[in-house]
């Protein structure tokens, strides 16, 4: 409070002070009393946004990991013992019985894929034909004969090597007519490859939400304080009334590739806060800091089936649009307003798992950390600095 | 004379959430939060608004006051909401808003032997700007200093004075131009 400097039109005014004895109308009882009911039905809310979103992240990575699992067991198995697993038990019409195939990938690592279909037969004779240009691949016994031995299938176009071994076994110690062939096929779709060509381009959208984390410092010295005031105190009000908040994050990106390598860019909007509810002087809100900014990003591609890992790392440079903020006084006398950074840099490192539909389209899922890089608010009082962890969903086009 | 303090019965039940005993509690603070509220807003519905915010607040935060005086808190509560509400609508920005130097005609040896009621006083603060407004408030009326004003509504101490000058510059001259119509009605 201040010394009283004795201005007679200050007198003349601090005498307004003092209350008069009044009663509240009728409207006023009525609007406080809907107020106290709101106030006596308001529950905390269990489920904040942030945890919400998390949940969603969470069903979605959870959802893209069982995908990606089962588009591994659709495709081709590539060890031999994965396709004795495929092996298939084909009984014929005339107590037929076939038995074995092992397929062989000489490249256990191909990321084509192969269907094998045998159906019925008890031909004896055999023609195993490949088509160069055609991605299949088929066994066709001739009518009467038995199927001895061993085949071997080689197809360069593929770098597959395929080894069949087959034996049919007659139980009835004959040939049969007009039976089905027996069709070892194997398909392979190009589009199913992830791997990046040499250069392109994409252009995406972002968005999703992080939770903010703020550490402050509070000033050693007492200047620019009102007395009494003590550090110690201050640190504790501010971290007995200050805790996270969520934001939302959207983003405009580019990104250019030079085979795995991709540098990244564009527009992106983020906030910076927290929330405060200083009981010692009944004030809550939240602090929300705005920035539009462009960020700078190198990311490498690891392609794995369907699905891409992408991390990235990079900064960004932000201007402020919403600057505005507030913090208790050291003095309790209320809340010093400060102004955040006009120009305000940070870091960013992000895991992408990304799920490419088609050759130009692709959808993402990245959690994301950002780390700002010095103070976010720097005033005499105030110190913040601020990291968020979030998830953003999204997705791009290239061309 | 400031308003009888509560009993402490009274406030642990308005506290346990018992409705006769807020309303109770609410007819207790109605004067000192009405007179705060008329010094700053001219509208019945805004007074209304930052009135019952207030006194929700002082039940919310009951828990919190321990001793000392009671109504001495409840002015503080609705204060630092009229500052947050100021500053949630933007409106501090116009305080940064100044620009000539402004000469205090007089400063101390104002003197006037006229005699003004509470409403007539508070008409002549409705007359003020928003910030000239809140800063003469929270100097004269309600005793903050150019410091701590300063740091509330993040403006510098000269901001604060500077504000402080141009309301008392257009008071003194509400308070002359009320002195002149009375005399001219006591004339004719």
């Amino acid at each position: 409070m201040k010394q009283q400097d004795n201005n007679p039109l200050d007198e003349l005014f601090a005498s307004l002070a003092e209350p008069k004895a009044e009663a509240p109308s009728a409207a006023f009882l009525q609007d406080v009393e809907a107020r106290l009911d709101a106030l006596a039905q308001k529950r905390r809310k269990p489920l904040a946004i942030w945890w919400i979103w998390s949940a969603f992240g969470a069903v979605l990575t959870f959802g893209s990991i069982l995908f990606w699992q089962g588009a591994q067991v659709e495709s081709v198995p590539t060890s031999a013992k994965q396709v004795a697993r495929k092996t298939q038990r084909v009984s014929g019409t005339n107590n037929t019985k076939v038995a074995t195939f092992n397929l062989n990938s000489s490249k256990p690592n191909s990321s084509k894929s192969s269907n094998t279909v045998i159906p019925t037969s008890t031909h004896s004779q055999s023609t195993i034909s490949s088509t160069k240009n055609t991605p299949v691949f088929s066994l066709s016994p001739s009518v009467g004969a038995s199927i001895p031995g061993t085949y071997s299938i080689s197809a360069s176009d593929f770098q597959d090597k395929i080894e069949t071994n087959t034996s049919i076994i007659d139980t009835n110690g004959r040939a049969k007519d007009n039976q089905q062939p027996v069709i070892a096929s194997i398909s392979t779709h190009p589009k199913e490859s992830a791997k990046p060509t040499k250069k392109s381009q994409s252009l995406g959208l972002q968005f999703g939400v992080s939770g903010i984390f703020s550490s402050f410092e509070v000033p050693s010295g007492s200047s620019g304080f009102v007395q009494p005031f003590t550090p110690k105190e201050l640190r504790e009000w501010r971290e007995l009334g200050e805790r996270q908040t969520s934001s939302w994050d959207f983003s405009l990106r580019y990104q250019l590739f030079f085979g795995q390598w991709g540098l990244q860019t564009g527009l992106s909007y983020l906030e910076w806060g927290e929330q405060y509810t200083y009981k010692v002087i009944s004030v809550e809100g939240t602090n929300r800091y705005q920035y539009v900014q462009i960020p700078l990003g190198l990311s490498y591609q690891i392609p794995m089936r369907k699905v891409l890992l992408q991390p990235a790392i990079g900064i960004g440079l932000g201007y402020g649009v919403r600057r505005d903020g507030a913090y208790i006084l050291p003095n309790n006398n209320g809340v010093a307003v400060v102004e955040s950074k006009k120009w305000a840099t940070n870091a960013y490192a992000q895991f992408e798992l990304i799920y490419q539909v088609n050759a130009q389209l692709q959808f993402s899922l990245a959690p994301m950390f950002r780390y700002s890089l010095g103070r976010i608010v720097s005033d005499e009082l105030i110190k913040n600095q601020y990291q968020s962890l979030g998830l953003l969903t999204g997705f791009s086009f290239a061309f | 004379m400031m308003s009888q303090e509560p009993q402490t019965e009274l406030l642990q039940a308005a506290a346990a959430g018992e409705r006769r005993a807020q309303m109770a509690l609410y007819q207790l603070c109605y004067p000192v939060l009405i007179s705060s509220a008329r010094r700053y807003y001219h509208n019945t519905d805004e007074q209304m608004t930052v009135v019952n915010n207030s006194f929700v607040k002082v039940i919310q935060y009951l828990g919190n006051y321990e001793t000392g005086r009671f109504l001495s808190w409840v002015k503080r509560i609705i204060s630092n909401e009229i500052i947050d509400e100021y500053r949630r609508n933007k409106r501090y920005h116009e305080l940064y808003k100044f620009d000539a130097p402004v000469e205090e005609r007089g400063g101390s040896d104002f003197q006037t032997d006229a005699i003004f009621t509470h409403e007539q006083l508070q008409q002549m603060l409705l007359c003020l700007s928003e910030p000239a407004r809140l800063v003469f408030n929270l100097f004269a009326i309600e005793g903050y200093s150019h410091k701590e004003i300063a740091n509330m509504l993040g403006v510098t101490e000269e901001t604060s004075k500077w504000h402080t000058k141009m309301a008392r510059k257009k008071l003194r001259e509400l308070i002359e131009k009320s002195h002149e119509a009375t005399r001219q009605q006591s004339v004719g």
